[in-house]
């Protein structure tokens, strides 16, 4: 799948809101079948970005090429190859379903059939219900269905599962392996890691505007996110003074102790746990994750949303 | 692109009839109130009812509902949605617009309806003439709802600034106060707020007066549409 037939291609892409700058010198290619995913805190710029490439914005420099069409000049041609969901579901509240689908696909020369969407997304029993009834999950479906209606090549998604409990979550991800097998190219943001490491084959990662890393989530942990972590339960008092001494402790509170290794401090501590078995209780090791990668990239956590954005 | 359009219109029809508080004030309430005149007033008053209230439908659906209706079409993005469609927001609006005249027609017919059956009450003049200066008034509203439609970014300040266009032309333009009781130096402003042309048309045409005779309302509405449209293309946001 390595750098097959590129899809997207964007060049030296900037643009600012006034005093704002949302995007900065944004450069980066997608190619066929590919599941990117543009990953930062609020405010990073991840809208800003999809939508320069919908054709929905306009950018102050820089290049656009999706299938070898500008996406602003040639919006028309655009329109019949990509699928957008909009980071807020644009939905009338008291639409149905079924009028929703059959309205969609209306719009475009060729189109699915609006029954067979529903089962596929699992909306048949909620034909009839209006939009505003629909649980977030199903609205999100519902959302995935129109931007497929007219079965794209490549598919715009933002912030689609964010608001989501995992259950549903899980449910669109399968979804959207089934759509990247049968060759569809899925650009999405979210700022959830779990999301990104678990789904995307490439990620960009966002912060004010500029792309701080771009690469698989396996190389982007392995190169930026070093970290073990232990938790371990101490059974008894006899491993006390050793645990205490033992480098890389990063909190003690009464039995509870956790380390934070790299690979030569994991070894010593499992080395020591697997001789000791019994006078511990429960352990668990973290591998370094794409958070920690984050974490060390951005300086701080996904979840300060926008701070500091004026810096 | 027709089936499109015709499938979102007959939506738009729908989604309206599906919003209670649309259906109350556009279509109920007018009819409600002229229940209670009915009960309250003599046949001669009631007789001028209809032209007033036809007045007070044109300018609710023109100046409220409908700017509502596209504001909240911008605040939830359902605009933008349709521009990433090979659909224009402008057929949106123009379904939006269809469907506040098909339902101001319904709500004028509503009204001949319980005017005659309820009341016995007949138009003098030429129903489809009426029907044609209903159409006029409707237009000439909706396009000055576009203009209250595109100003603001909120649902609810649309709303609140609708209303505020709305009232005094209410009370000032014949549809609560006839204008014979208002005086000389606030009438000549009142020839400045389309809705007293409007009663004016309604009346006029009611009461059996041919087109001829009211050129100049004619003139003044379909400037207002045209207008109007100019100024709404200019001034409005789509997000
Ligand atoms: N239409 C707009 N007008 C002004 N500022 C905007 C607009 N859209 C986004 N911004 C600003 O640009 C920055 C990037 O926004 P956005 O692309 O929405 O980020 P994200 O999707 O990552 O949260 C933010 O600081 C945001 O406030
Ligand atoms: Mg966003």
């Amino acid at each position: 799948m390595e750098q097959s037939s590129t899809v997207i291609e964007i060049t030296n892409l900037s643009k600012s809101y006034g005093p704002i700058i949302a995007l900065q010198d944004v450069s980066l290619t997608i190619a066929k079948a590919e599941i990117f995913g543009v990953v930062g805190p609020n405010g990073a710029g991840k809208t800003t970005l999809l939508e320069c490439m919908e054709g929905l914005r306009k950018p102050d420099h820089g290049q656009i090429s999706i299938q070898g069409v500008n996406p602003l000049t040639q919006t028309a041609k655009l329109r019949e190859f990509v699928g957008i969901q909009l980071q807020e579901a644009a939905l009338p509240d008291r639409i149905r379903v079924w009028e929703a689908l059959d309205l969609y696909a209306s719009l475009y020369c060729k189109s699915q059939d609006p029954k067979y969407l529903m089962e596929q997304f699992g909306l048949d029993k909620h034909a009839n219900t209006p939009f505003s009834k629909l649980s977030g999950g199903q609205k999100q479906r519902l959302c995935i269905a129109l931007s497929l209606i007219h079965s794209p090549d490549i598919l715009f998604l933002d912030e689609l599962t964010t608001g989501l409990d995992p259950q549903a979550r899980h449910k669109i991800w399968d979804l959207l392996r089934d759509l990247k097998k049968q060759g569809k190219t899925i650009v999405l943001t979210t700022h959830l890691m779990e999301e990104a490491s678990e789904l995307c084959d490439r990620i960009a990662i966002l912060d004010f505007g500029k792309i701080i890393a771009l690469d698989r989530p396996d190389n982007l942990i392995q190169q930026y996110a070093t970290t073990y972590q232990v938790i371990l339960e101490m059974k008894d008092q006899s491993m006390l003074h050793e645990l205490e001494a033992f480098p890389g402790l990063v909190l003690h509170q009464e039995t509870r102790f956790v380390f934070h290794f790299s690979d030569q401090g994991l070894r010593d501590m499992l080395d020591l746990v697997l001789r000791n078995r019994a006078k511990f209780g429960a352990w668990t090791i973290r591998p370094p994750s794409l958070e920690d990668a984050f974490l060390k990239l951005t300086g701080h956590a996904i979840r300060e949303e926008g701070v500091k954005h004026d810096a | 692109m027709m089936r499109s359009f015709l499938k979102w219109t007959w939506i738009e029809i729908k989604l309206f009839c599906r919003e209670p508080l649309a259906v109350f004030f556009s279509l109920l309430l007018p009819l409600l109130l002229f229940f209670l005149f009915g009960t309250l007033a003599r046949v001669e008053y009631l007789n001028n009812m209809v032209p007033s209230l036809v007045g007070m439908i044109v300018a609710t659906n023109g100046l409220i509902t409908l700017p509502v209706q596209v504001a909240t079409y911008r605040e939830k993005q359902i605009l933008r949605r349709f521009s990433a469609t090979p659909m224009h927001p402008y057929i949106v609006l123009l379904g939006e617009m269809i469907t506040m005249l098909a339902m101001t027609l319904l709500g004028f017919v509503l009204l001949l309806l319980v005017a005659k059956f309820g009341y016995d009450i007949t138009v003098a003049g030429n129903i489809i003439s009426l029907m044609g200066a209903c159409c006029l008034s409707t237009i000439a509203f909706l396009s000055l709802g576009f203009i209250v439609g595109g100003l603001f970014t909120t649902a609810r300040t649309t709303q609140i600034m609708g209303m505020v266009a709305f009232y005094p032309m209410l009370f000032l333009c014949g549809t609560t106060i006839p204008l014979e009781a208002i005086g000389e130096p606030v009438r000549s402003y009142i020839e400045f707020l389309p809705l007293t042309h409007v009663v004016t048309l309604h009346s006029g045409i009611w009461f059996g007066d041919s087109w001829n005779q009211h050129i100049k309302e004619i003139c003044i509405l379909l400037g207002t549409s045209g207008a109007s449209f100019l100024i709404s293309a200019k001034t409005f946001r789509w997000e």
